[in-house]
């Protein structure tokens, strides 16, 4: 036996590896909505360099963003002239971004928590974003994330300072919605760029343009959060239901500031 | 130890830039998987078990800034990097273009280990972001695989002697089949 497993010891030591690797996956699927310590230790560690490049680049964004061409740009007086207007611009900008977020923030009926984003998801697989607010602010994993344009997602991993937020766009999203003229009820579905909305019988009424809200079933999402509005509508073939196209209404391309709803949803 | 624990701080410094500095200056879409492109670096480096073990760090340090489901990337790179390991056996590692081709190889291979690992967590929709992305983030990681051994063999030959990067010291063109 011992001479077998000497004999056969890369062989052995792999298939436990694979063994070891596939019981961790089966074990954490079956906690899927903690964070574990481990994680907690690499977004904090991760958190600050994160947002060190966030701000550097933000900045470097407003300085070099607008210059219109590159002779003004090398004369050095125009520069810092420039350099001084584009950061007034992007204060401009920040400042109704940040009234919007202030007006839904009056609205909504639960305690609050503003944040930033600071990292996107590392591959195009997922659809994921970090959060500079993380337990220590009062978020915690499936809290809701909104902005003053609509839904954005819910967060799936949380560390003291930063968070992850599972866009409504990823694949593995799915949220309870309703068709705000008709009161149709569906799930829209993320596919990475966009949403699909499913399980809409083909007598109902739905036709492009029409405004998709959270229905508020499910427990996690607020009812009446705008999700998207309707681009495309197909019906036909042997489906019992539509295929309804949904464009988002979060332009999840320029998401910078989000507020989490800490009072709203809860880990299932 | 000392060269597992700098690959180790080499994937942390890939995952700083696949998160927050190359998507402030790269279109959204462009997504480089540098964690993908050094586990096809380990399949040159490592033996079986240890490169195993670090294959399955990157995976696990991928899942901690990607998706929602801890230990799905884990799984997916060390498959990758045992069929890849096995696969590198039987060709020539020095062959620049070789290693592009394995790099694509991977880049196909990845996304639908995923989606099959993925079939436990249900992905939903998942397979329709793997048909929209698969050709392009393919191409992506070939050209910035391409782009960094150009940058590595500019290396070789501006201070010779002082980079020493095991596995890719006799990287050129000339090399291989």
């Amino acid at each position: 036996m011992f001479e077998l497993l000497r004999k056969y010891r890369t062989l052995f030591l792999l298939a436990l590896l694979f063994f070891v690797a596939l019981s961790f996956y089966s074990f954490q699927l079956r906690r899927r909505d903690t964070t574990n310590a481990g994680e907690r230790q690499v977004l904090g560690l991760l958190f600050p360099m994160q947002q060190g490049v966030s701000r550097g680049s933000s900045f470097l964004g407003s300085l070099f963003g607008g210059s219109a061409d590159a002779e003004e740009f090398l004369a050095a007086e125009n520069r810092r002239l420039r350099a001084e207007l584009i950061g007034q611009e992007e204060l401009r900008r920040e400042n109704e971004r940040l009234k919007g977020l202030l007006a839904f923030r009056d609205q909504a009926a639960v305690p609050t928590v503003a944040a930033r984003v600071i990292g996107v998801d590392a591959t195009n697989w997922f659809q994921t974003v970090t959060i500079d607010k993380g337990s220590s602010d009062g978020v915690s994993e499936g809290a809701v994330v909104v902005n003053d344009q609509g839904a954005v997602g819910r967060v799936v991993r949380n560390a003291s300072r930063s968070s992850r937020v599972l866009l409504i766009t990823d694949a593995s999203s799915a949220v309870a919605t309703l068709v705000e003229r008709t009161r149709s009820r569906g799930i829209c579905q993320g596919t990475g760029a966009g949403l699909i909305l499913d399980y809409v019988a083909l007598p109902e009424d739905v036709v492009v343009g029409d405004v998709i809200v959270t229905s508020g079933l499910g427990g996690i999402f607020p009812k009446g959060l705008p999700v998207g509005v309707v681009v495309s509508v197909v019906r036909g073939g042997f489906s019992m239901f539509q295929t309804i196209q949904v464009a988002p209404a979060v332009d999840f391309a320029r998401l910078e500031e989000v507020l989490v709803l800490s009072g709203a949803g809860s880990p299932p | 130890m000392t060269r597992c624990l700098s690959l180790l701080a080499l994937a942390l410094l890939c995952l700083l830039l696949q998160t927050a500095v190359l998507p402030a200056f790269l279109p959204a879409a462009l997504k480089p998987e540098l964690l993908l492109l050094l586990t096809v670096y380990l399949m040159l480096i490592e033996d079986f078990v240890r490169g195993g073990m670090l294959a399955w760090s990157f995976g696990w340090l991928l899942d901690v800034t990607s998706g929602a489901f801890l230990g799905l990337h884990a799984v997916v790179y060390l498959t990758i990097f045992l069929l890849g390991r096995w696969a590198i056996l039987s060709l020539n590692g020095e062959s620049r273009f070789l290693l592009l081709v394995m790099v694509a190889a991977v880049s196909f291979v990845q996304p639908l280990l995923l989606l099959f690992f993925g079939f436990f967590a249900d992905l939903g929709g998942m397979w329709l972001v793997v048909l929209q992305h698969l050709v392009f983030q393919a191409g992506t990681n070939v050209l910035c695989a391409a782009l960094l051994l150009l940058l590595v063999t500019h290396l070789h030959r501006r201070y010779p002697g002082r980079l020493r990067l095991p596995g890719i010291i006799h990287l050129k063109s000339a090399h291989g089949s």
